[in-house]
């Protein structure tokens, strides 16, 4: 069974959104056809989701020039800025540095700041640095091992005991 | 970890439903969620999916090896039935739009529902920590304590001027929100709550429904938030939510007792009205209800309602709902079905804790 359009009243709901009237939420129920009369892209299911805020943004932020700028690519992913205008995302973390002269009016319009200065991930990718050297000191250890050179083995051994206990003292 | 048992959820809501808490006759919890992604891969949604079962395997190899999931539960977006990710989601433990689309997707939450990772949600991983009532220290804590314990694990997409790196801009910087689930109908009944919601946005911060994003406000809930996420340290965002909310429930509370003063008579009509209705209806839908249960906890939060426990309503939330329902009865039902079952429900809970 499906619902008819609230507006024509004759046609099948197709579309399904929430609409911000008189700042309450309604939710709406129409067809393609009224949708669309409405100026809703039906294609992109809504004009109210983050990703087209965001997008609607972007348009009055950068103008100039958006033709070339809409080509610019990510070296990393290979996504490009048009991809970002239309969905809202971005491709890959690379695509910060890409897109980057792009982004700042958006941060700014968006958070009030193109700054972070909360939690910081550098002290814990050094434990990361570290976990991974042991990782590898560990297949070393097995390989001095089988090959019976003790002494070398030793020495790994206290190598990954001095690492580990530089990463349980700042966990 | 082990895991998920649809079975076992069923048992009980979640504890940060219990109705404990702080001002719990107002929030009815408090929520962080925190958005992270692995370096050197791409977003989610523009992963092909060898990509996505990299990352969920990576991700889910880490939180094996975290202590806040020493014992917790696991499930596999693409192999439990629709019914039961419609479950999820109706604990507020996945959203809709992950529950949807399911392939390569997994949810890991404790044993009290208090913390979960979402793993290949719009960001890798999103971290989801909650508490009962007013109490936001305690939903940031467990969600940044299990941040702590996986970051050592993974290798964290993270920019030294940016922050932590995410699909959308909206969320980069911190990748925090921190919300609060609260009943307002109070200031919707004064037709306040228009002029309030226009200035939360003008602070920067944002009012949704029930489920979050694009979700309808039923039964005057509410979810507040902050909105921005770059350029301010996690604790400030806390404690400005914190003080943004102490005010809200003050308006929230001068709204009810106004309501109380000027116009009684239809309040109290109001609330036992509903009560009749959840008391006595043979059938309800879920709009319906919601808006009857919003009724009657206001009635307990203005001293006219006092044998119905807070943690009754909250629970009903929750159980009313439609794959609720049909995991109680162990059959699938069509919607003129569940409004009948709810109704059951409804009555057999009040019932139940007035005795």
């Amino acid at each position: 069974m499906s619902v008819a359009c609230q507006i024509c009243k004759s046609r099948p709901a197709k579309v399904h959104y929430t609409e911000i009237v008189n700042a309450s939420m309604v939710a709406m129920d129409l067809c393609v056809e009224c949708a669309e009369q409405r100026g809703i892209d039906v294609q992109k299911g809504g004009p109210y989701g983050l990703g087209d805020l965001v997008a609607g943004l972007i348009d009055t932020a950068v103008d100039a020039d958006s033709e070339r700028i809409s080509k610019v690519r990510c070296p990393v992913c290979d996504y490009q800025y048009s991809d970002f205008k239309r969905i809202g995302r971005l491709g890959c973390p690379a695509c910060y540095d890409a897109f980057e002269a792009q982004l700042i009016p958006v941060l700014r319009h968006v958070h009030g700041s193109t700054q972070h200065t909360g939690k910081k991930a550098a002290a814990r990718t050094e434990q990361l640095v570290i976990r991974e050297r042991v990782v590898a000191l560990r297949e070393e250890l097995s390989e001095a091992i089988r090959a019976e050179d003790y002494e070398k083995a030793a020495s790994i051994r206290d190598e990954i005991r001095a690492l580990e206990t530089r990463v349980e003292g700042e966990a | 970890m082990s895991e998920f048992e649809a079975n076992e959820l069923m048992g009980q809501p979640g504890a940060w439903l219990d109705g404990s808490g702080e001002e719990s006759e107002i929030v009815l919890s408090s929520r962080t969620r925190i958005a992270r992604n692995l370096h050197g891969h791409r977003f989610t949604h523009n992963c092909d999916s060898a990509e996505l079962g990299e990352i969920l395997r990576l991700s889910l190899d880490a939180a094996r090896r975290t202590r806040a999931f020493a014992r917790s539960r696991y499930a596999p977006m693409g192999e439990i039935s629709s019914l039961d990710r419609q479950l999820l989601v109706e604990r507020h433990l996945v959203s809709r739009d992950f529950a949807a689309s399911s392939a390569s997707r997994g949810i890991v939450f404790t044993a009290d529902e208090g913390l979960g990772l979402m793993i290949n949600e719009e960001d890798h991983l999103r971290i989801q920590g909650f508490a009962a009532g007013f109490d936001l220290g305690t939903a940031f804590r467990r969600a940044n304590d299990l941040d702590d314990q996986l970051a050592p694990e993974l290798e964290l997409a993270y920019h030294e001027r940016l922050g932590y790196l995410t699909a959308c801009p909206t969320n980069l910087g911190t990748g925090m929100r921190v919300s609060v689930l609260i009943h307002l109908p109070g200031l919707v009944h004064s037709k306040e709550i228009h002029r309030l919601l226009e200035s939360l946005r003008k602070l920067n911060h944002s009012a949704r429904g029930l489920y979050g994003e694009g979700s309808e406000v039923m039964g005057n809930f509410f979810q507040l938030s902050n909105s921005a996420a770059l350029g301010t340290p996690e604790d400030v965002m806390v404690k400005n939510l914190r003080e943004m909310v102490v005010k809200v429930i003050t308006y929230e509370r001068r709204s009810r007792e106004m309501l109380f003063r000027k116009a009684r008579r239809l309040l109290e009509d109001k609330v036992w009205r509903a009560y009749g209705l959840l008391r006595y209806s043979r059938s309800v839908s879920t709009k319906e209800a919601l808006s009857l249960i919003s009724a009657v906890r206001m009635g307990v939060g203005v001293g006219l309602v006092t044998d119905v426990p807070i943690r009754t309503l909250n629970e009903l939330l929750v159980y009313i709902q439609p794959a609720h329902l049909q995991k109680l009865k162990g059959t699938p039902m069509d919607p003129q079905e569940r409004d009948v079952a709810r109704a059951d429900y409804i009555r057999d809970a009040l019932t139940r804790a007035t005795r």
